[in-house]
């Protein structure tokens, strides 16, 4: 018997032929100690629920289900991911499990799934958002599913999915289609608020503008939980945004910092004259921001080009949005 | 533009609003080295598993020193064509910086030549996230018809080497024209010396001592990188030198805290033969994975599969950051740190160019541009 450490756990090699069990543990060791963590565990035999294998079978002649399945956490997403992990830090991602379906009569065909769990149905819906093409096929499958260059995208509840064959047979679209299927409906649906909906303007709004920005907006680090979608106005293309704050007090602290940025990395180029309302415009960088504190919201419009524009339809805006 | 994309186009994917104007739009490099201030890769506790600093001597040399290139030379060359062109593109784009030699002028009979692709990712060789396997194909090729006696081909995945060079496509390539793969192992890698005494962070520095991936230079006579260019969620674009991230062993990942400082001082470390630039899948958002078709434009923004050749790994990362992602170089942090890192090694002789300014070259006449 050989008994060696690698990864988190011990392993073991067993036999009557100490030779062959010595060449055995030492191959067996080379190659665990070589392969990424979470991999590593996968191989050794993590915990059964760990193993459980959330891949379903696509009933199709020839594929195998991904016998392995690799899962990453948000401290090892890098090893998969690598530069891109960022990406997904940013909205929040709680895991990733990876498959392989493998076509058991051509090796160069495979379809590889990413499930990765956002967590949140929102910080899903804003991965999604951000990586989704302007243009691409919509397949019936998840929310906002699509499918481009033969591979699948699809999010439900708080999960993002990505099926991508990587062979370039026609006929594996078809099953990645199936697989994103079945796996879709192995998905819980626990539903979206879309309040942000509700509280843009809906007029000459462009819906598949509409996006969730979890941190960071617009380059400031206190703006977190940013929806946004762009419109298409008679003075051109803005971009209108809302946060819903705690409450007012919070709304009210948020106001103040995004004025300070404005003379900090700027300059404040109008106010609101009604002191009782809460508008500001800064200019930075060239990009006109009018940003607005109301009640429990925070909004406004930000990059603009045009102040006047900008403006005009910040205060539309701010006139239009009613308390609930 | 989506909005993000729209606030990223102001600094160009290198630097957040906050950071590029908290310094100024003229200070932005600065404010690239700023950003990351205070990582230092530097292991003086052996916490990394680095050997201690009297044992660490190795040191990369300099690939280019020995090639013959007259200044008045092309320093780089683009070739333009179309997917079923590629080797005409290949031999173009080379040809164009050595008209009368080609490939003979970097590679010399019985060298051992390593040529590092990206193969960073287990994806298909469309999505344009590792090295397209037929430009690779016509750069080995190139190599043996030169007088190579052996061709080495390497990478470090973060990821299951095996899956990436197979479903890359560059383990078939790599076979069938002769030349050999090395994965890694920990037994290929050594402590180099990237530079002496502690980084300074003030001045965008980032290695002192690191674990590289040494095996495939342990025989090496010349180098070639072979990066594809793509776009780059953490630094804006992966190109030649952030090529030599595949290199690098340890805990890398940390890396992505200082980037602009890592990018730069790979380019400092590695002083390659030849560098050749892959742009006929061009990622352009959605990097470094992408997973999409439809982030891969071929030839980028000039529309056309694009292959470019160059002496000048610096300029050449400039030269594609402006023409195949359409991004403006200017706000590149690593660029200009790139550039000022190689320009104290130039003037004190050492043989190499790291000009960040390619429109200079434009001016000089030292571009060429073929379409085949």
């Amino acid at each position: 018997m050989a008994v060696f450490p690698a990864g988190r756990f011990v392993h073991g090699v067993f036999g009557s032929d100490s030779d062959r069990v010595t060449t055995v543990a030492m191959i067996a060791y080379a190659e665990i100690a070589s392969l990424p963590e979470a991999l590593a565990d996968t191989y050794a035999g993590a915990d059964e629920a760990e193993l459980e294998n959330p891949f379903p079978d696509p009933g199709v002649e020839n594929w195998r289900v991904p016998g392995e399945v690799s899962r990453y956490t948000p401290d090892t997403l890098y090893q998969k991911i690598n530069g891109r992990a960022d990406a997904f830090l940013q909205f929040h991602v709680v895991g990733l499990a990876l498959g392989t379906y493998y076509h058991q009569s051509d090796s160069n065909r495979f379809i590889d799934v990413y499930w990765y769990d956002m967590g949140e149905p929102v910080n899903a819906f804003g991965m999604y958002r951000a990586e989704a093409p302007p243009e691409s096929t919509t397949v019936s499958i998840g929310a906002d599913g699509y499918e481009t260059g033969g591979a699948v995208f699809f999010r439900k509840g708080a999960s993002y999915v990505q099926v991508l064959p990587v062979g370039l047979e026609e006929d594996d679209t078809g099953v990645a289609l199936k697989i994103a299927e079945l796996l879709a409906a192995r998905i819980e649906d626990s539903g979206e608020d879309k309040w942000a909906l509700g509280v843009l303007p809906q007029q000459r709004r462009i819906d598949s503008s509409f996006e969730y920005i979890a941190q960071n907006a617009f380059g400031l680090a206190f703006l977190t939980e940013i929806f946004a979608a762009e419109y298409d106005l008679d003075e051109g293309r803005l971009t209108l945004f809302i946060h819903r704050a705690k409450d007012t007090a919070d709304s009210g602290a948020l106001f103040a910092q995004y004025g300070e940025s404005f003379g900090k990395y700027g300059r404040v180029i109008w106010r609101d004259p009604d002191e009782s309302r809460l508008i500001v415009a800064g200019e930075v960088a060239g990009m006109i921001d009018v940003v607005f504190a109301k009640g429990r919201y925070l909004g406004g419009v930000a990059g603009a080009e045009d102040v006047e524009a900008a403006k005009k339809a910040a205060t539309a805006f701010y006139d239009g949005l009613t308390m609930p | 533009l989506t909005l993000v994309e729209g606030r990223r186009a102001l600094s160009d994917k290198t630097l957040t609003r906050r950071e590029l104007l908290s310094r100024g739009a003229g200070a932005v490099v600065a404010a690239g080295a700023a950003a990351a201030g205070g990582y230092l890769l530097y292991d003086p506790v052996g916490d990394a598993g680095l050997p201690k600093p009297s044992e660490a001597k190795l040191r990369l040399p300099n690939y280019f020193a020995g090639v013959d290139f007259p200044a008045s030379s092309p320093r780089i060359s683009v070739a333009t064509g179309s997917e079923d062109r590629m080797e005409q593109m290949v031999r173009a784009a080379v040809g164009g910086l050595a008209p009368s030699d080609g490939m003979r002028r970097f590679i010399a009979r019985d060298d051992v030549v390593l040529i590092k692709p990206n193969v960073g990712f287990d994806r298909a060789p469309q999505l344009g996230a590792t090295t397209n396997p037929e430009v690779l194909r016509w750069v080995l090729r190139m190599c043996t018809e030169a007088g190579a006696r052996k061709l080495i081909v390497a990478d470090n995945p973060i990821e299951s080497p095996e899956a990436c060079f197979a479903k890359s496509k560059i383990r078939d390539v790599a076979a069938v024209e002769g030349a050999k793969i090395l994965l890694p192992s920990s037994a290929r890698f050594e402590t180099l010396v990237i530079r002496e005494g502690t980084p300074d962070p003030s001045k965008g520095e980032a290695l002192g001592r690191w674990p590289v991936f040494y095996g495939p230079l342990v025989e090496a006579t010349k180098v070639i990188g072979l990066a594809p260019i793509k776009d780059h969620n953490l630094c804006s674009a992966s190109m030649n030198m952030k090529n030599w991230y595949g290199l690098l062993g340890g805990r890398r990942n940390q890396f992505h805290q200082a980037i602009h400082h890592i990018v730069s001082d790979l380019g400092l470390m590695m002083s390659p033969t030849l560098t050749i630039a892959d742009g006929t899948r061009v990622m352009m958002k959605n990097g470094p994975t992408g997973g999409r078709l439809s982030d891969v434009k071929p030839g980028g923004e000039l529309g056309r599969p694009t292959v470019v050749a160059s002496v000048d790994p610096v300029a050449c990362d400039a030269w594609c950051y402006r023409h195949l992602l359409g991004r403006d170089p200017a706000k590149l942090a690593y660029l200009e740190l790139a550039h000022k890192k190689i320009h104290a090694e130039a003037v004190q002789g050492v043989n190499r160019f790291g000009e960040r300014d390619w429109q200079k070259y434009d001016r000089q006449g030292l571009i060429v541009t073929t379409s085949v």
